[in-house]
């Protein structure tokens, strides 16, 4: 049994997030799936091109934080030294982010239902073996599963 | 100098070298190709493994919060000019969260640093070579589809 790394990097957001907003997160995943699956097969497609398209939520803290870091640098430098500190705490916490997965707009986005990436690729592989992207592996050879399985995930 | 496709949604690729993208790409065909021939304990290790490892994002985010950090402290002790470094850095940031380029990008790239949805690419084909997908049998189109064509048919679209 392989052991799990305790800082999964694709699980950072989520170990942050509220186990009703996670709850609430992964059902709204589930029902974009029992929805589009019953979709025609262009708007299926459509919806696999557009989760691509889908910000996520580190896309928006890093807005967020380069927003109020700036307005601190700047005022710092023009108004008063002061507004330095709130680009010194804004930066303090994009670095925890980076490096833990939480900073305090993070419960506030999640509570809002922006996914991580993760989360996003979720649906959209999900979507794919629906659409029966993976349904030429059933069956093959050991050599070709490794083949069709690139195939099914090829850009 | 770069790629630069119009219509690629994945920030990290839109700011790569053609050269860089190859070598990211085959490098991650190369792996699946490699563990998914493996044993399954092997596979486990892998998949593990990738979703452990460190991402673009995360190291953008960490290397502009220390450029940004160091500027503001310069700002505060020596010069308050240095402000306008720091605003310059967080001006970088935006354009990386919202169009993807900053300085920084291409150098991360060139060291091997990938997307969230590079790395997921390659769980997922090493999760369908595992056998995850197996069990899942495909929708079948709905009827109205068979309907709208026998309509566009009578037509002649």
């Amino acid at each position: 049994m392989v052991v799990e790394p305790e800082h999964l990097e694709e699980n950072r957001v989520r170990r942050h997030t509220d186990e009703a907003v996670q709850a609430s997160i992964d059902e709204s995943t589930r029902r974009n799936l029992a929805y589009f699956a019953a979709q025609p097969a262009a708007i299926l497609d459509g919806r696999v091109e557009e989760l691509d398209w889908e910000r996520d939520i580190e896309q928006v803290l890093e807005m967020n934080a380069a927003t109020l870091a700036f307005a601190g640098a700047a005022l710092g430098t023009i108004v008063n030294r002061r507004f330095f500190l709130l680009t010194g705490v804004v930066l303090g916490f994009l670095g925890q982010h980076a490096i833990k997965g939480w900073c305090p707009p993070v419960p506030i986005l999640r509570r809002a239902g922006l996914r991580a990436r993760t989360e996003i690729n979720q649906e959209k592989f999900a979507l794919k073996a629906l659409r029966g992207d993976f349904a030429e592996l059933k069956g093959a050879a050991d050599d070709e599963r490794v083949d069709r399985a690139l195939a099914a995930v090829a850009l | 100098m770069f790629s630069r496709p119009d219509h690629e949604p994945d920030r990290a690729r839109r700011y790569s070298t053609p050269r860089q993208l190859a070598r990211i790409d085959e490098k991650s065909d190369r792996n699946v190709r490699l563990y998914g021939r493996q044993s399954r304990d092997m596979i486990d290790a892998r998949i593990a493994e990738l979703r452990a490892e460190w991402s673009l994002e995360r190291v953008v985010q960490l290397n502009i919060a220390a450029v940004g950090l160091g500027t503001v402290l310069l700002a505060l002790t020596r010069n308050r000019r240095w402000g306008l470094a720091t605003c310059g850095a967080m001006a970088f940031l935006f354009l990386h969260a919202t169009d993807g380029f900053a300085p920084p990008v291409p150098v991360w790239r060139e060291l091997g640093f990938r997307s969230r949805a590079e790395i997921d690419r390659e769980i997922y084909a090493l999760k369908a070579v595992r056998g995850d997908f197996d069990e899942v049998e495909p929708i079948q189109p709905p009827a109205e589809e068979a309907k709208i064509d026998q309509a566009g048919d009578a037509v002649g679209v």
